[in-house]
């Protein structure tokens, strides 16, 4: 699979968007790469959907421009949507359809779209495709939702809160569909609340505040700059003072016996520091991409704008 | 298997869709229009005696009247009724096919295809036009079977004449729904205003001419478009559905317009 001329199946220039007073979306410089899996965070209300909205064309921008599969969305709109899958955050299917007749309508109007393929990702996400839609329950609606956002292969896959509705192991099966896409050198841009699944499947995040987009980074690059907790246990209490001053230390707290300490960068400083004393147990916690985010969110990331 | 095959475009879906309005439309006009041609046809006279025994407001709110049994009939049928129901079709249907599948929230799926917004449009504002074509022909047909069924003289011709000219300010109203619903995506605001009009310019288009320095006012109503002509006795005034057919084509060329150029809700 390859985009139009090597180009970035999605790139922004100072993507835009006001609602009168309300700045969903500014300046938004983004580029993603082919045949890689980018995880969209933010908190709700943070410009997600917008940006979304606007690559599909549903929405205009105020300014700035965007590029999906080197097509300019503004002019060649029709031919993107024929080009991506997308799958919306919230949206609703013909209720009085079954899941089966949906998918044909969407598949018809496509085209190009294997019925046996359909029939397959019916199998794995296990959902009757029979059954009306209205009798569907959240999930499994969900379900026949993620079915015509993989069936037709696109070359770029764009899913907003795919995973909404869903239980562990249809994430799990979510998870690995998107992988597979990504092995088939395929692109999906995922906007998602749920940030251990994207910490499990993104290549690259970018995290979103109040429309700004405040860093992009490779998942485990984001990881090792982010802010650890390590727990130092002792046989008495210590003075908390000699680890304040450690390069890369950012707070201190004293539990009893045991020495709490958020830092970023190497813990070599730190555990020299520590030796200083008995040593009776040490608690690494590594941080996970919720830690990150919430820090971005309250603008206390080393990036954060 | 024909639901499949019904499942192969935005056409013919809504085909689908707004087919079981369809003929519960013709039904409706069917018994309406026997039991209107019936009642007059047995005892018509003293409908006719009783109507001359009306304020003259109050029968010109009936509708037209020419002082026969087939004259109340025929007002009854495409004076009252038939409006209120074609109106009511291409009102609700107008406004749907502009902004239905997005106050259902089934646009982003649909969009999701490699589609125009004025595809869409396009396709549905064929399938409720063709059904009031259906509708008012149908309506027609069953009028002049009925009706030679029970031995009324009725001009086949002026009655075909007054259903063409309907279709001229139903088409109008309905349009103007769809635009206003394009235009701001609210239904609320297309149905309203149109059957709102609908309503007024028809009191003010029957009402008015009761008094005779506001007869001319009353032409000034897009009811008129449609009631001065006068097709039961004249046949078909071209100018008048002329001018309700250019208003509809320009309503909905603004639906269109508007509806490409603004951002999509949901």
């Amino acid at each position: 699979m390859t985009t139009t001329d090597g180009a970035a199946p999605i790139k922004t220039e100072g993507l835009t968007k006001h609602y009168k007073d309300v700045k969903a979306l500014v300046d938004l410089d983004l580029e993603v790469q082919q045949g890689e899996v980018f995880g969209f965070l933010g908190p709700n209300g943070a410009g997600k959907t917008t940006t979304i909205r606007s690559l599909l064309h549903f929405i205009f921008p105020t300014a700035g421009k965007a590029t999906v599969l080197g097509m300019d969305v503004a002019t060649d709109a029709v031919e993107v949507r024929g080009r991506v899958a997308y799958m919306p955050s919230e949206y609703s299917l013909y209720p009085k359809l079954t899941g089966a007749e949906n998918i044909t309508y969407l598949a018809n109007l496509r085209g190009g779209v294997d019925k046996s393929f359909v029939s397959s990702l019916a199998e794995r996400l296990e959902v009757d495709l029979t059954r009306k839609v209205s009798d569907l329950s959240t999930g499994n609606k969900q379900k026949v939702g993620l079915i015509q956002a993989f069936m037709s292969k696109s070359e770029l896959v764009i899913l907003d809160e795919p995973s909404t509705g869903l239980d562990p192991l249809m994430q799990q099966e979510l998870q690995t569909m998107i992988r597979e896409v990504r092995d088939d050198g395929r692109t999906v841009f995922l906007s998602s609340h749920s940030l251990a699944e994207v910490e499990r499947v993104a290549d690259r995040v970018g995290i979103l505040r109040s429309g700004h987009l405040v860093v992009v980074e490779r998942v485990d690059a984001l990881k090792r700059k982010a802010i650890r907790r390590i727990d130092l246990e002792f046989d008495d209490p210590v003075e908390t003072a000699a680890f304040e001053t450690i390069d890369g230390v950012r707070s201190v707290e004293a539990r009893g016996n045991t020495v709490v300490v958020s830092f970023e960068g190497s813990v070599n400083g730190l555990l020299r520091a520590a030796l200083d004393h008995n040593v009776v147990n040490v608690n690494s916690r590594e941080a996970d991409l919720e830690q990150i985010f919430l820090d971005y969110y309250h603008g206390n990331g080393s990036h954060a704008a | 298997m024909l639901r499949d095959k019904l499942l192969g475009s935005v056409f013919s879906k809504t085909v689908r869709d707004w087919l079981l309005w369809t003929v519960i439309a013709v039904i409706a006009m069917w018994l309406i229009s026997a039991l209107y041609i019936g009642i007059m046809a047995l005892s018509g006279d003293a409908y006719v005696t009783m109507m001359d025994d009306f304020p003259e407001a109050l029968a010109s709110v009936y509708g037209m009247n020419n002082g026969t049994p087939e004259g109340l009939a025929m007002s009854a049928i495409y004076f009252l009724i038939g409006p209120l129901v074609l109106l009511t079709y291409a009102i609700g249907l107008g406004s749907s096919a502009a902004v239905g599948e997005e106050e259902a929230r089934s646009l982003p799926i649909l969009l999701s295809s490699p589609l125009r917004r004025r595809s869409i449009l396009l396709a549905k504002t064929a399938v409720a036009s063709i059904g009031v074509l259906v509708i008012t022909a149908l309506t027609w047909l069953g009028v002049v079977a009925v009706a030679a069924l029970v031995g009324m003289d009725l001009s086949d011709q002026n009655v075909l004449g007054v259903s063409i000219q309907l279709l001229g300010m139903v088409f109008l109203f309905g349009a103007l729904a769809l635009g206003l619903s394009a235009w701001r995506g609210s239904s609320a605001l297309g149905v309203g205003v149109a059957a709102g009009l609908a309503v007024l310019s028809y009191f003010v288009t029957t009402l008015l001419p009761v008094v005779e320095d506001l007869a001319d006012v009353a032409k000034l109503t897009p009811w008129y478009l449609f009631s001065g002509a006068d097709s039961l006795s004249n046949g078909i005034d071209v100018i008048l559905l002329g001018i309700a057919v250019l208003i509809a084509a320009a309503l909905f060329g603004l639906g269109v317009f508007t509806l490409d150029r603004r951002d999509l809700k949901g």
